[in-house]
């Protein structure tokens, strides 16, 4: 797994997550979620298009970001999921609870 | 891995370094018996998952073994992970409620509720040597009712 960040025009945060997000890999981005709201970073967007699969143990840390954004004000949004990892979202329960939109335009406006 | 005319298994250490090996070896597996991608893609989840509940819960970080059987029979997939762990059973770990809101919501148990919602059996036994069996089964056709293939 690899993660890049940038930070866009409007002062969100764009996170690149390529590869896999298992059990192993899931606290790499738990640390760069961490370190991003330990900053005030609150308004973070997760680039999954990338992102070839997520378990359980890669949902729990964008689920706790989520509740810590949400905590600062901001919030945690994923866009370009492909049909895997869009199902596992849905059967964990967790599309219900992000904003996930299909492309980086929709996910980078209307904060 | 090994492989014969009706299974193919693997045995790994039981590292969550391993997850990805594991994976690999159920898609190849999966693809080798003409299945389609999204079923391939909800055994890869089911079984990931399942082994990082025994390498985590399990053997709790110690050293130890997974053996990984996949099989056909007839029309359903035959899942089985075995280790020597102490005896533990997912199957008895509370699953995440997900009619509570998020803030309240205690994020556990979200392994073997995917689990549960991808395949269409999961049972657990300790083995008579006392490690843990798992079978998990994907039927691969027809309905899901009257699944009593391993029951």
């Amino acid at each position: 797994m690899r993660i890049s960040t940038s930070v866009a025009e409007n002062g969100v945060v764009l996170l690149e997550v390529q590869g896999d997000v298992d059990a192993h890999t899931a606290p790499n981005l738990d640390k760069a979620l961490k370190d991003l709201l330990a900053q005030n970073h609150s308004r973070l967007v997760l680039d999954a298009s990338q992102l070839e699969y997520i378990s359980s143990a890669g949902l729990r840390v964008v689920l706790f970001a989520q509740q810590e954004a949400r905590q600062l004000g901001g919030e945690v949004r994923v866009f370009g999921l492909n049909a895997q990892v869009r199902r596992t979202f849905e059967i964990a329960g967790i599309d219900e609870l992000l904003h996930i939109s299909d492309t980086r335009q929709e996910a980078m406006q209307g904060w | 891995m090994k492989t014969n005319a009706s299974s193919v298994s693997l045995r790994v250490t039981a590292k969550l370094e391993n997850l990805a090996a594991i994976r690999r070896f159920v898609e190849e597996a999966a693809t080798t018996l003409s299945l389609d991608p999204a079923t391939v893609s909800d055994i890869v989840l089911a079984v990931d998952e399942a082994a990082s509940n025994i390498a985590t819960h399990g053997y709790q970080g110690q050293p130890g073994t997974i053996e990984i059987e996949v099989k056909r029979r007839g029309d359903a997939l035959l899942i089985r992970l075995r280790d020597h762990a102490p005896p533990f059973d997912p199957t008895s770990v509370p699953v995440s409620d997900l009619t509570v809101p998020l803030e309240q919501r205690a994020i556990g148990g979200m392994g073997i509720h995917l689990i549960r919602q991808v395949v269409d059996k999961v049972i657990h036994r300790i083995t008579p040597q006392g490690g843990n069996e798992l079978l998990l089964v994907k039927k691969l056709e027809g309905n899901r009712e009257n699944l009593d293939i391993c029951s």
